[in-house]
């Protein structure tokens, strides 16, 4: 085993906004690719569509030593997102779904899920979901997947600070992460199961792609997955949060987790590997409820708030942050814990505003927009 | 090594009460509650979170025959109370048009608590199913079976798919059922539990922490029942024809013989991933009996018809032993002809997307063999 570089890259996706109707006019979505970050479009609007591809430079190598690094780019690639909308006419919003736009005559902006619709057919039209994608370099592949098997316990925590999707098509679903239900109703999501090896995990891939379950191995889109191609662990839980501070804290808390736990490798220790039911029985916590329900605590086996869990978790990886150079951005996350996560704050505006849903975009916008 | 088990039968419904003239559901059970009680008619019926869903259950059956007769008697005997009230009874896992959030709760208090826990998730359960119990006394046999039998319950759900319509749309999937059952927490494949101390820990775990007061909770396609000495096939949509259903339960009771007998000779079916599993089982969802499943054994996708007969060889003997080859013809029927989703579907396009005529069809066919 060496040791990982616990590299960072941050895939955001940015819903875009008509000014006049607060209605969803596209979205972009970036990927790793290659040696850079690249923007995907999926506007309707063919000029919207063209403007956005030629307008946006790419950001640049994607993979950042560390935090510091990697708030340049994403700072460097909302400001394009924003000049953009300057010329193209659009606000850009960071949240987990529209909070009222629906998917009717939508379909062609799912060109991204052209084959999945057709494999999902009307689950996937539901997918106008937006997500928050972490990739932290573990370049020995075997210690990812140990990374992956215990890291998936503490999961539903990360999830609650990220929870921004409380309304679907104009509805308070009484959840604070709608996005997760909707993301987990498509095949291969949600918490995997544990795997022995690397090559265990492989050959189930493999598995997937000899029967034609799956094109290639982007399909597999676990809460957690080693990525296919670059040497990263993909944690793929989050809800995508308007404001970056909360992105970049939620980034540094992922990457000093996925540190505590190879730190704990190194000294012949392992976080307690425990079944998927109970895993998700947290999940499900952080869906209905995001930081004010309990979570379970499985060690005590005792229901605690998920704040104080939360806070204890920044307490065991304080020293990994430190470490990392990150501490200053993951103590961010005190602050979520005090003013409530996006899905909270939407919540507090929409009862402020008489359950005015547009004020809800408007906030979601300003948000997105504050680069301070 | 225990004895047989005695393979009894018990089969659980979930209909639809119908409004004739506007085709949707309507509002059924709150007739027949007193406060908190429910009126005595001569059959217990179960009320559920949605007023328009009535559960009965058939007693505990010791042959597939009785279990015809008496799902036969329930089934009439629910449409002849719906029939008093002016109202309708279909067996299909959605409702073809109308829509969950139009729909009243149940006025009880333990569904509110439901309601007030899930939120949107529990108005969206608009779904109905049939639940088989087959009797297995040893229990250390029934986790066993529980792990080996998951791998066949996409086979058979794929059988049973009735719910290609949502909201008065075409899903493009034939148990959209299995879609919106999917949001529930704790649902969908069983996870593999090694041994009855595994299932126990594992529920242990989540009653003293407060997640589930008891094994009755876990909502998996195939459970241990928390009460009875029963393994529980809760994977299916409901059938539309009782005779389907019979057919399914008889599938059911002749696969954990086979596996009994299996065990007898130190040999069992192997375990699969619950990823590899998941994998068969949106297929079945999606395709139903036309689509392609993969079997694992041979890393191969093969038409879904030819896995369900090779089951049905497989299983064979047993069905004999059983004397429940007569009630098999109906899965012949639905092979060549296909399941009650494809039914509804040929209908719909029959009638130039008229969603009413498929309400009309599913109230017609509930009514066949009885």
């Amino acid at each position: 085993m060496y040791y990982p570089s616990f590299n960072i890259g941050i895939e955001e996706e940015y819903q875009l906004i008509d000014p006049e109707s607060r209605e969803l006019l596209g979205y972009v979505t970036q990927s790793m690719a290659r040696e850079k970050m690249v923007v995907n479009e999926r506007a309707p609007n063919a000029d919207l569509a063209k403007l956005i591809r030629e307008g946006a430079v790419a950001a640049g190598t994607p993979v950042c030593v560390d935090i510091n690094e990697a708030r340049d780019k994403l700072l460097r690639v909302r400001e394009q997102m924003l000049e953009l909308g300057v010329v193209g006419g659009f606000k850009v919003a960071g949240a987990g779904t529209h909070p009222f736009s629906r998917w009717e005559g939508r379909e062609e902006m799912l060109a991204q899920y052209r084959q999945m619709a057709e494999d999902a057919q009307f689950v996937a039209r539901r997918i106008l979901a937006f997500g928050l994608r972490i990739h932290i370099g573990v370049e020995d592949r075997d210690l990812a997947i140990d990374v992956m098997n215990t890291i998936r316990y503490l999961l539903p925590h990360i999830l609650c600070l990220s929870t921004s999707s409380p309304f679907w098509q104009g509805r308070d679903t009484g959840l604070k992460s709608y996005r997760a239900v909707l993301v987990d109703s498509l095949p291969r999501t949600g918490i995997p199961g544990a795997f022995a090896s690397y090559h265990d995990y492989r050959s189930y891939v493999d598995t997937l792609m000899r029967t034609n379950s799956i094109p290639d191995p982007r399909r597999v889109m676990y809460d957690v997955v080693p990525h296919y191609r670059f040497p990263t662990l993909v944690i793929r839980i989050c809800d995508m949060t308007p404001s970056y501070r909360d992105v970049l804290a939620i980034t540094a808390l992922a990457q000093a987790t996925v540190a505590w736990m190879v730190d704990l490798r190194q000294r012949n220790m392992s976080f307690r590997l425990y079944d998927r039911i109970l895993i998700a029985e947290n999940k499900w916590r952080a869906v209905r409820y995001g930081l004010d329900g309990n979570l379970v605590d499985f060690g005590i086996e005792q229901q605690l708030p998920a704040r104080t869990l939360i806070r204890e978790l920044i307490d065991r990886v304080e020293p990994m942050a430190r470490r990392l150079s990150s501490w200053h951005e993951l103590e961010h996350c005190y602050t979520i814990l005090e003013r409530g996560s996006s899905a909270d704050r939407q919540l507090a505006v929409w009862r402020a505003h008489g359950e005015d849903i547009r004020a809800v975009v408007d906030y979601l916008v300003a948000e997105t927009e504050n680069l301070a | 090594m225990s004895e047989r088990p005695s393979l009894t039968i018990g089969i659980e419904d979930e209909y639809q009460i119908i409004d004739p003239e506007t085709r949707e559901l309507r509002s059924f059970i709150t007739q027949f509650l007193d406060g908190e009680r429910m009126i005595m008619v001569e059959r217990e019926i179960k009320p559920e979170l949605h007023q328009a869903m009535v559960e009965l259950g058939t007693p505990v059956c010791h042959t597939l025959e009785q279990a015809r007769d008496e799902l036969v008697k329930q089934r009439r005997f629910i449409i002849d109370l719906a029939a008093q009230k002016g109202l309708a009874v279909a067996a299909a896992a959605t409702h073809p048009f109308s829509r969950w959030f139009d729909q009243s709760v149940t006025p009880l208090p333990r569904y509110q608590g439901v309601l007030q826990e899930m939120q949107l998730l529990a108005q969206r359960l608009l779904i109905f199913g049939m639940h088989v119990h087959i009797g297995i006394e040893d229990r250390a046999f029934a986790i066993d079976t529980m792990n080996v039998v998951r791998y066949m319950l996409p086979h058979v759900l794929a059988l049973s798919t009735s719910s290609p319509f949502w909201i008065g749309r075409k899903t493009g999937l034939k148990s959209y059922r299995s879609a919106v059952f999917a949001d529930f927490p704790r649902s969908g494949t069983a996870e593999i539990c090694r041994t009855v101390a595994d299932w126990d820990n594992m529920i242990g775990a989540l009653t003293r922490s407060g997640c589930i007061p008891d094994g009755s909770k876990i909502w998996w396609d195939c459970r241990p029942h928390h009460k009875y000495p029963t393994l529980e096939f809760r994977i299916c949509d409901i059938c539309t024809r009782v005779d389907e259903a019979i057919a399914i339960a008889g599938i059911f009771q002749a696969l954990v013989l086979w596996l009994w007998k299996l065990r007898q000779r130190n040999i069992t079916f192997r375990v699969y991933r619950t990823e590899l599993i998941d994998e068969n089982r949106w297929r079945a969802a999606r395709y139903g009996i036309d689509g392609k499943m993969i079997d694992f054994g041979k890393t191969e996708e093969l038409p879904t018809r030819a896995l369900v007969r090779e089951l049905l060889e497989m299983i064979g003997e047993e069905i004999d032993e059983l004397g429940i080859r007569p009630f098999m013809n109906p899965i012949d029927d639905i092979l060549a002809h296909g399941a009650g989703a494809d039914r509804q579907l040929r209908v719909y396009d029959a009638n130039d997307g008229d969603i009413k005529a498929v309400v009309d069809h599913l109230i017609a066919e509930t009514q066949e063999g009885l």
